[in-house]
């Protein structure tokens, strides 16, 4: 069994209960009882879905930031917007999130693209013979480093710049060239490339600083680093407290700077940040060009926005029938039928044209592709690779006349069916959408089908006639939203969720529950864990 | 144990020399000038089988490869070896980090080192180093190429390694101290500037040195270290050397032809520009291992932001070749590879490939043009170009191409066109090209075959 099988079947109890594949699923009470079985209770909810009872604390001090936060890191610093061009550094894309630790390494690659983003800083500030503000000396050099470090530069570093200041004015660079490449070189000081969480006193569990807290705070709520009055609010204590670290999330999570991270989050968790280099057929589809891409993306932040504005729950942002742009978009809204506010034949993020054409094809819908994605990234459900197996069963796309009729086969085929019995009725959901999001009734001609039945899971999505139904299921399912959850928990900590983070996972799975499935809830529930408060202890703690 | 001969040595006295390639001998025991090369070549994002294999002359040693997108290799067919049905296993756009490897994991992440890293580390294990262990060439690949779908070239802990992408930058690495004039080398702004890039590199090693102790990591965290640390003193082991200030380089006028040419060049020139700069490298025995990456494969936006991808800023094709005159190919190297031959976008695809051959052939030439002994340089070198795939619109492993160009020491029949009938996997190619380096044994990918392409014969 592949080893992203074995994870995902191991890591996702309800993965395991597979109605669909593997037969029925008894009844959760005494067989004899006649009658379906009461739903079980929210504590059993949680303990279904993250059943792991042993919680370990993060095990790192070193988070690399990712090139999109140094880059935000050093224009907040700065003061001022940097033409980074294509220099930029390389963040391991892991499962969805550019942001994995696991992958965050500073190999040569990385190291020369450090070097081209300091090249980038130093070209700003080179005539600029106020230096930002800074004063182009070595003092102004200290406050700059100071404000990279999230409060505080360490002194060998400082010691360090000032020392690289000198020689590039004694080797001739005037002053502003000289504290630009200066300031070119801290991207690459480690206090500002890496956030480091030492801790206070070494314990078996180890409380971070409330300079970190501050510092982790920023990242988990805005991804960007902690802005002055942040850091001076922990200076002066008001970070001491875990009532006082909920209370300052709860704030943040009201600033705009939280809808703009929790957007960035939601196009990675669905694949719609890649809509900008999404390209079409310009036979097939001639608008598709960038002026429309723009256009999609701006009905993607507005439908968040939204969202957020309203009830601001996940159930919303996987179902509602309201917010789709109908008017501003008429050439993909062609086929759909609108009725008052509502887009009948939409439902929720997923159903939107430009997250539907993110990671379509140029030509085709790649419907298995698009299947497979929706089951991983809304079910945690992650199906291997075909490997080293025999395609001659499939027909050629140019022999078949739909999706249905080329994949139906490989339900039946026993190397291929443990899959496609799971990714074919998400498929052929999905094919009333076309590679560049719009809906349709037919292809080639042929009507489609886009009926199924997904029977998996603790609370499965069923019988549907369409993707609407479909997607209105699976907002309601507790394996959708236990699945989200978890997508949040990799995304905000950086890491492969596992057993070991079941019980953070269901701690945080309750309250959002009890929040009706408020985003930001989710969100304030990571800060207030002790998860995000402390760390495990580790060899080299002094 | 040959001693590098230093560049000024070689300029005096020329390359030509008594050259004798005896079979028996280990080639290692070789004069420097007669050490074998090797370039690997990647062109990203599949092949296109139908445009790429001659329909006729398998197996029977006469195929023409006219009218293919090999066409630029027909003058030196005799010194090319094609295999049709190579297999390479797994999602084509996650190939990047393994197909050069003895690596299995994707995700951006390899086992191991890239083939090329390790005929460089077997030649310095010899004491036969070169004044450059090895240059990694980037044509048309977006910014520093550090992202894991455009450099195949991996380090010894498989992390990826930067590629050049500035022929000027190459050529000023590579011959600064030897071309030009004193004046040009060692004036104060050039001066500055590498006392600037020292300078910086420095600062950040001790920085690192610095926060290590301070922090007392553990050792986990520490190899995050370690391998920054690494990444930089890589680093400046390719800053330019300091030049000569006391007398003109003296280099051929080729050279400085060559150093004319590479300032401002329009990405048009660079894939042979760069192959120039391999082949001089090579003539002077500066390195003796290159790669050659073109492009990019996949995926076209990184961070959300879309990359400044290749070839649709500058390609124009006309009657299936590129032509300066000719119309604006306005899309992504990956985006082509999606498209039916009988299509527009099908036909750039073709002319984008054929002229990143077109650099490859030129590299060949330039070699065999060069006289050792009896034989030429080409025979003394082995290029071996493959793809993540064949097909790269529906991903397929099957029929990816593998392409042998030069002597191969012997160990592999040229001027053959072999369909092996059954799936040979790409690691075969790998293991039999490591072989006639004489690495020790590695096992490359996941192929569950790792025989060498020999048994073939």
């Amino acid at each position: 069994m592949s080893q992203r099988l074995k994870r995902g079947c191991f890591r996702d109890r309800f993965a395991l209960v597979v109605l669909g594949v593997c037969g029925c699923v008894g009844p959760l009470t005494e067989p004899e009882v006649p009658g379906p079985p009461p739903p079980p209770s929210a504590e059993a909810r949680a303990s279904l879905v993250f059943p792991g009872e042993d919680a370990s604390l993060a095990p790192r001090r070193l988070w690399r930031l990712t090139s999109s936060q140094l880059e935000a890191q050093v224009e907040a610093a700065l003061g001022t917007i940097i033409n980074w061009g294509d220099a930029r550094l390389f963040d391991a894309v892991d499962e969805a999130y550019a942001n994995h630790q696991s992958g965050m390494s500073m190999p040569g690659a990385n190291v020369h693209a450090l070097l081209e983003m300091g090249d980038r800083v130093a070209e700003a500030l080179a005539e600029d013979e106020a230096c930002a503000g800074f004063g182009c000396d070595e003092a102004g050099l200290e406050v700059l480093l100071h404000r990279l470090h999230r409060g505080r530069a360490p002194d060998a570093t400082i010691e360090r710049g000032r020392a690289l200041l000198q020689r590039l004015e004694a080797a001739g660079f005037p002053a502003p060239e000289a504290f630009g490449r200066a300031a070119g070189w801290s991207l690459g000081a480690v206090g500002v490339l890496f956030r480091t969480e030492v801790g206070a006193a070494p314990a078996e569990r180890v409380v971070l600083t409330p300079l970190e807290q501050a510092s982790g705070l920023a990242y988990l709520l805005w991804g960007e680093g902690p802005p002055e009055d942040l850091i001076r609010a922990a200076q002066n204590g008001a970070l001491d407290s875990p009532e006082e670290v909920e209370a300052k999330a709860r704030e943040m999570a009201r600033d705009p700077r939280f809808a703009r991270h929790l957007g960035r989050f939601l196009a990675q968790w669905l694949g719609y940040e890649h809509l900008d280099g999404a390209t079409k057929s310009s036979e097939l589809f001639p608008f598709f060009d960038d002026d429309h891409r723009r256009r999609l993306q701006v009905e993607i932040d507005a439908f968040v926005a939204r969202v957020l504005e309203g009830d601001g729950s996940l159930v919303t942002l996987l179902s509602t029938q309201e917010g789709f742009q109908t008017s501003e978009l008429p050439e993909t809204y062609a086929g759909d039928e609108v009725e008052g506010g509502r887009t009948l034949t939409r439902a929720g993020l997923v159903l939107l044209p430009g997250v539907l054409a993110a990671r379509s094809g140029s030509q085709t819908t790649k419907s298995m592709t698009r299947a497979a994605r929706i089951l991983e990234r809304l079910f945690c459900i992650h199906l291997p690779e075909p490997d080293n197996v025999d395609l001659s069963v499939l027909p050629d796309p140019d022999e078949a006349n739909s999706e249905r009729e080329r994949f139906e086969v490989l339900a039946e085929t026993p190397s291929c069916s443990g899959c496609h019995r799971l990714l074919n009725p998400v498929a052929f959901a999905f094919e009333r959408y076309d590679p560049a999001g719009r809906y349709r009734k037919t292809t080639e001609g042929e009507a489609i089908d886009p009926s199924g039945e997904l029977g998996l899971g603790v609370e499965p999505v069923g019988s549907f006639s369409d993707a609407v139904e479909f997607m209105t299921a699976a907002a309601s399912s507790v394996d959708v939203q236990a699945c989200f959850v978890r997508q949040a928990f990799g995304f905000s900590f950086g890491l492969h969720p596992g057993p070991e983070h079941d019980p953070w996972m269901r701690e945080a799975f309750s309250a959002f529950e009890d929040a009706g499935y408020a985003l930001e809830e989710l969100f304030v529930a990571f800060a207030r864990s002790n998860f995000f408060r402390f760390r495990g202890r580790l060899e080299g703690d002094r | 144990m040959t001693r590098p001969l230093h560049r000024r040595d070689l300029l005096r006295y020329g390359t030509a020399a008594t050259f004798l390639f005896p079979v028996l001998r280990s080639r290692w025991a070789l004069a420097a000038t007669e050490l074998p090369r090797y370039v690997q070549v990647y062109i990203p994002n599949g092949c296109r089988p139908s445009q790429f294999y001659p329909d006729r002359g398998r197996d029977d040693g006469d195929f023409d490869l006219s009218g293919t997108i090999l066409e630029p290799l027909n003058p030196l067919r005799s010194k090319t070896t094609l295999f049709r049905n190579v297999f390479t296993d797994g999602n084509i756009h996650g190939m990047v980090p393994r197909i050069f490897t003895n690596g299995t994991n994707q995700n951006g992440r390899s086992d191991g080192p890239s083939l090329d890293w390790m005929v460089a580390d077997q030649l310095a294990s010899r004491g036969l180093g070169t004044p450059f262990r090895a240059l990694h060439i980037g044509v048309d690949t977006p910014y520093p190429a550090s992202g894991r779908q455009v450099t195949p070239v991996r380090n010894a802990s498989g992390q990826p390694q930067p590629l050049e992408t500035d022929p000027q930058r190459v050529f000023d690495r590579l011959f600064s101290d030897l071309t030009g004039s004193v004046d040009a080398r060692c004036s104060d702004e050039a001066r500055r500037g590498r006392a600037a890039e020292r300078s910086v590199l420095d600062a950040h090693r001790s920085e690192i040195s610095s926060a290590r102790a301070q922090l007392g990591l553990d050792p986990a965290e520490l190899r995050v270290l370690d391998e920054y640390e690494s990444g930089v003193r890589e680093l400046e082991m390719r800053l330019a050397p300091e030049p000569n200030c006391e007398q003109d380089g003296g280099a051929p006028p080729e050279i400085e032809a060559l150093g004319a040419a590479v300032r401002g060049a329009p990405k048009a020139e660079h894939g042979r520009l760069m192959a120039d700069l391999i082949a001089w490298a090579f003539r002077l025995d500066l390195t003796r291992v290159a790669s050659l990456n073109f492009f990019s494969e996949g995926g076209d936006t990184d961070g959300g932001k879309r990359r400044n991808i290749d070839i649709a800023s500058w390609f124009r094709y006309r009657d299936g070749d590129y032509h300066p005159q000719g119309e604006t190919v306005d899309t992504f190297h990956h985006h082509l590879s999606h498209f039916g031959d009988d299509s527009r976008e099908g036909r750039w695809h073709v002319a984008v490939n054929r002229w990143a051959v077109g650099a490859v052939a030129h590299l060949a030439a330039h070699l065999e043009a060069v006289s050792i002994g009896a034989g030429s340089l080409l025979d003394a070198s082995t290029i071996l170009y493959m793809s993540s795939g064949g097909d790269g619109d529906r991903h397929q492993g099957s029929h990816s191409p593998a392409v042998l160009i030069g002597g191969a020491h012997g160990t592999i029949p040229m001027g053959v066109y072999r369909d092996p009938g059954s799936r040979v996997y790409h690691g075969s190619v790998l293991r039999s090209v490591a072989d006639s380096f004489e690495l020790p044994g590695n096992d490359f990918g996941s192929n569950p075959d790792r025989r060498p392409i020999q048994r073939l014969w």
